[in-house]
């Protein structure tokens, strides 16, 4: 079971029955998505994930954690649809196995000093530091190309989104990380602090306590203390589909495509979507997987993804040797609108329900999946949706619930990266 | 050492009453771990049959099989009579997967409590398999492709380029999937030779985890029955390596941000990672060599020399043994040189016992962790099975690691004159 507390209007405090072998503490930020300081929100998860007022270098920190029988701290930014997500996560064994009973408290309590004690020099982030984190990040961004598949769905979200803030890189801009320093940084985290929306979820033994240490540490640091409104202006589609390709030097075509709706969905609508998906692209058994792989033997790889922001969304990734590109292209295009017109079979719709449900059922497995699940949820919907409530809206699906959302999405573009040689 | 758990305690906790092993009558072997509270099942069932087997002996003779051949196999397995698995396990609510690696050949699914019917599918794919020349035949462009998208990865090119740089004969030369000329070598003939000759029970193991019932397992597994299978034609046998690398570099392009490397070591010592044992104390070796908690790492993160995606690591079998280290770097042949140095030194000064007691304790975190869910310790199983261990002698290796074991390994492994760097650096503009 799931719990949720409201402790004020823009933190929300949840937490899960544990019976696990691992605990969990997440402390999620919400900022506004804004061009002008994407790239340094993007740049303090790593100035705060290296150093905290204690523990002041990475191998201090590091060697801590080690003593915590392999806690591992994450700090992450990142762009979710209309904001931006500053993510703290601390993973740990809890101390019922250990000698040391308080493992999960200490791991705790490091997290909150990562968010509310940075290592701070003259009131800012110390500027060795936040040169040697600058130089990370370049790299970051500059490293997007090296996973093609994955630059190319990058490449087709920023062409669909365009102007819309959803469409800004998610890592930021390369070339404003020369304008960052310290003093800048550490007051755009502060203002950061004040203006966000808090999400905390615990999955541990020490509920109580970490409670307590975590309401305290946003509470008595002003954290959130005056949000702000995140700007919700639906998704435009393009009036024409677009097509844009790109030398990359790759051994195959590599390419993604995009389906939209251009409306907001609610939580029904994402339970049909997924089920659609899911016939589609989503499982080995799926259309695309049988027909356009292993049928017509075009491609190794034909998957599609959900696609939340914005509205209901699919997207297509598929790679093939040149020659089969069109082939390709045309094949995968026959699939979506087939599906679209006709429906899925009762077989096929059975079968993707299955599959979807015992998945759900499964997420209770583990604390990971609990709380990704939890995320996932908030962050999409922006209410949690149990998984009990999302196996209900499954199975309500029908034949005609996907006909009517796919044939009610736009073909709207491609994104294709091939050697020109 | 003092153990930082307590071992009886841990072990009545995790292991007591949950887990079972049994041999069937046919000679798989076969583990279940009892997971009540669960609610998926996770199985595995794999083959001693990888892509590194290549060397085998036909009728008396050495024989080469193609590269790719264990992979090819795991592929066109899941389909009889043109039903695809997949099709047959979604059509019990269970998803499936299979995967070729080094040594061997696993074949998954995961599905809710209603485990018994899917078991039994999977099972029945070990029965006698019909290949045909057409089936065969089709799949061999899929696979063609599977193959170039490897080739667009960067961090697969350098691996396999290092291990061409160091291994003259043994299998992990080649690519898991084999190339675009090896896989023309393989006909529904010699897949069929090689079932018959790998795919035998007392070369497979299977784990069952989740909320089950160990009894139930043991009798389903019992189906797998292949008293009637043919002679086989192969016999595993040794590869012949020579002493000594082949290359001391490399370098390959591709379409990059910056160079990618990976740094290797040919260590001569692999027969005894058959044990256990040194596989848990090589992980603790490496990160005190490069690990985030060691000052040399920081000092070469805070000189820019790496990045956040470097890592080290050791691939192991029975006739190989090669530890890694692998990264990004705009200086890579310095990132060599200084991992040479930093070796070299910790080798004279020995390893730091307070680093050590600390790292152990992230062993501690990891045992138990694989006990958090049914496809973490389904995969354990399978590994301890094929490393002749149990999960109760690694809690025991965990407990009390042995830092003059460590100490020893690591004067004896990684020899500067065995090593070898693959770097893949960026396309310069206009060129291909």
């Amino acid at each position: 079971m799931l719990y949720t507390e409201k402790i004020r209007e823009n933190f929300t405090f949840s937490w899960a029955d544990h019976d696990y072998k691992r605990e969990r503490l997440v402390v999620e930020l919400h900022c506004p998505v804004e061009k002008e300081s994407m790239t340094g929100i993007s740049l303090l998860a790593y100035v705060l994930s290296s150093a905290t007022e204690k523990y002041r270098d990475i191998v201090s920190l590091s060697r801590y954690l080690d003593t915590l029988y392999g806690a591992s701290l994450y700090v992450s930014a990142s762009r979710a649809g209309n904001r931006m997500i500053i993510h703290f996560d601390v993973d740990n064994v809890p101390g019922l196995y250990l000698t040391e009973k308080d493992n999960g408290y200490k791991a705790a309590g490091l997290l909150c000093d990562v968010i509310t004690d940075p290592y701070l020099t003259d009131g800012s982030f110390p500027e060795e530091t936040v040169e040697v984190e600058k130089e990370k990040l370049r790299e970051e961004i500059s490293f997007l190309i090296n996973n093609k598949e994955a630059y190319c769905t990058r490449m087709l979200l920023r062409e669909f989104f365009r102007d819309n803030v959803r469409g800004l890189p998610d890592l930021g801009f390369i070339e404003d990380i020369d304008t960052i320093d310290g003093r800048y940084l550490y007051s755009l985290y502060r203002r950061c602090l004040s203006e966000c929306n808090i999400n905390a979820f615990y999955c541990g033994s020490d509920l109580e306590r970490v409670k307590t240490l975590v309401c305290s540490a946003i509470l008595d640091n002003g954290i959130g203390a005056h949000p702000v409104q995140f700007d919700n202006s639906p998704v435009t589609l393009p009036e024409h589909p677009f097509s844009r390709t790109e030398s990359a030097g790759t051994e195959q075509d590599i390419f993604s495509m995009i389906y939209h709706s251009g409306r907001r969905s609610d939580s029904r609508e994402l339970a049909v979507l997924k089920v659609a998906n899911s016939i589609l692209g989503g499982m080995p058994t799926s259309r695309l997987f049988m027909n356009v792989r292993e049928k017509k033997g075009l491609c190794y790889t034909c998957v599609s993804n959900r696609m939340t922001s914005g509205g209901s969304g699919i997207i297509i990734e598929s790679s093939t040797s040149p020659d089969k590109f069109a082939g390709n292209r045309d094949s995968i295009m026959e699939e979506f609108d087939a599906l679209a017109a006709s429906g899925p079979t009762e077989e096929e719709l059975r079968q993707a329900k299955l599959g979807i449900v015992n998945s759900l059922k499964g997420i209770t497995d583990t604390v990971a999946g609990v709380s990704s699940h939890y995320f996932s949820s908030m962050n999409g919907t922006g209410r949690y949706i149990s998984p009990e409530e999302e196996i209900a809206l499954i199975e309500d699906v029908t034949s005609s619930d996907i006909t009517s959302l796919l044939s009610g999405m736009r073909y709207c573009g491609i994104c294709r990266l091939h050697d020109d040689e | 050492m003092m153990s930082k758990i307590d071992i009886e305690s841990v072990s009545d906790l995790l292991l007591n009453d949950r887990l079972y092993a049994h041999t069937t009558a046919s000679g798989l072997r076969v583990y279940v771990y009892e997971m009540p509270g669960k609610s998926s099942v996770s199985v595995q069932l794999a083959v001693g049959f990888g892509s590194t087997m290549v060397h085998v002996l036909d009728k008396g003779s050495r024989y080469r099989l193609p590269a790719g051949t264990a992979h090819f196999l795991e592929h066109k397995l899941f389909e009889r009579n043109g039903v695809d698995s997949f099709t047959l396990f979604a059509d019990l609510g269970a998803s499936s997967n299979a995967y070729t690696t080094f040594n061997r050949t696993t074949f998954v699914f995961r599905s809710g409590r209603e485990y018994e019917e899917p078991l039994r599918v999977l099972l029945d794919f070990f029965r006698k398999p019909l290949f045909t020349e057409e089936g065969v035949e089709k799949e061999k462009p899929i696979i063609e492709d599977e193959i170039r998208m490897y080739m667009d990865d960067p961090g697969w090119r350098a691996s396999f380029n290092l291990f061409r740089n160091l291994y003259r004969d043994i299998g992990i030369n080649e690519d898991i999937a084999g190339n675009l000329r090896s896989i023309r070598d393989i006909d529904y003939r010699l897949l069929n030779d090689c079932f018959d000759s790998f795919y035998r029970p007392g070369n497979m193991a299977l784990a069952v985890t989740g909320p089950v019932e160990h009894e139930k397992v043991f009798e389903i597994a019992e189906q797998l029955d292949q008293s009637g299978s043919e002679v086989p034609r192969f016999e595993s046998a040794s590869a012949q390596e020579q002493d000594g690398i082949i290359r001391d570099s490399s370098l390959d392009r591709m379409n990059l941000s910056m160079p990618m490397f990976d740094i290797g070591f040919k260590e001569r010592g692999f027969a005894r990672f058959s044990d256990i044992k040194y596989e848990l104390l090589m992980d603790m070796v490496l990160d005190l060599i490069s690990g985030e908690s060691t000052e040399f790492f920081r000092q070469m993160y805070d000189s820019n020399l790496l990045s956040d995606s470097f890592g080290s690591g050791f691939y192991s079998g029975d006739e190989y043994l090669c530890t890694y280290f692998e990264g990004d770097s705009h200086e890579p042949e310095k990132v060599r040189d200084m991992i040479l140095d930093r070796i070299g030194s910790l080798k004279r000064s020995g390893l730091d016992p307070e680093l050590f007691e600390e790292r152990a304790r992230t062993s501690v975190g990891s045992y138990i962790s694989i006990f958090d869910s049914p496809g973490s310790v389904a995969g354990s199983l399978i590994s301890c099975h094929f490393k002749n261990t149990s999960l109760y002698d690694i809690i025991q290796l965990v407990g009390n690691p042995d830092i003059d074991a460590a100490d020893s390994m690591l004067r004896d492994c990684f020899d500067p004159s065995q090593c070898s760097l693959s770097v893949i650096t960026p396309t310069e503009s206009g060129e291909r």
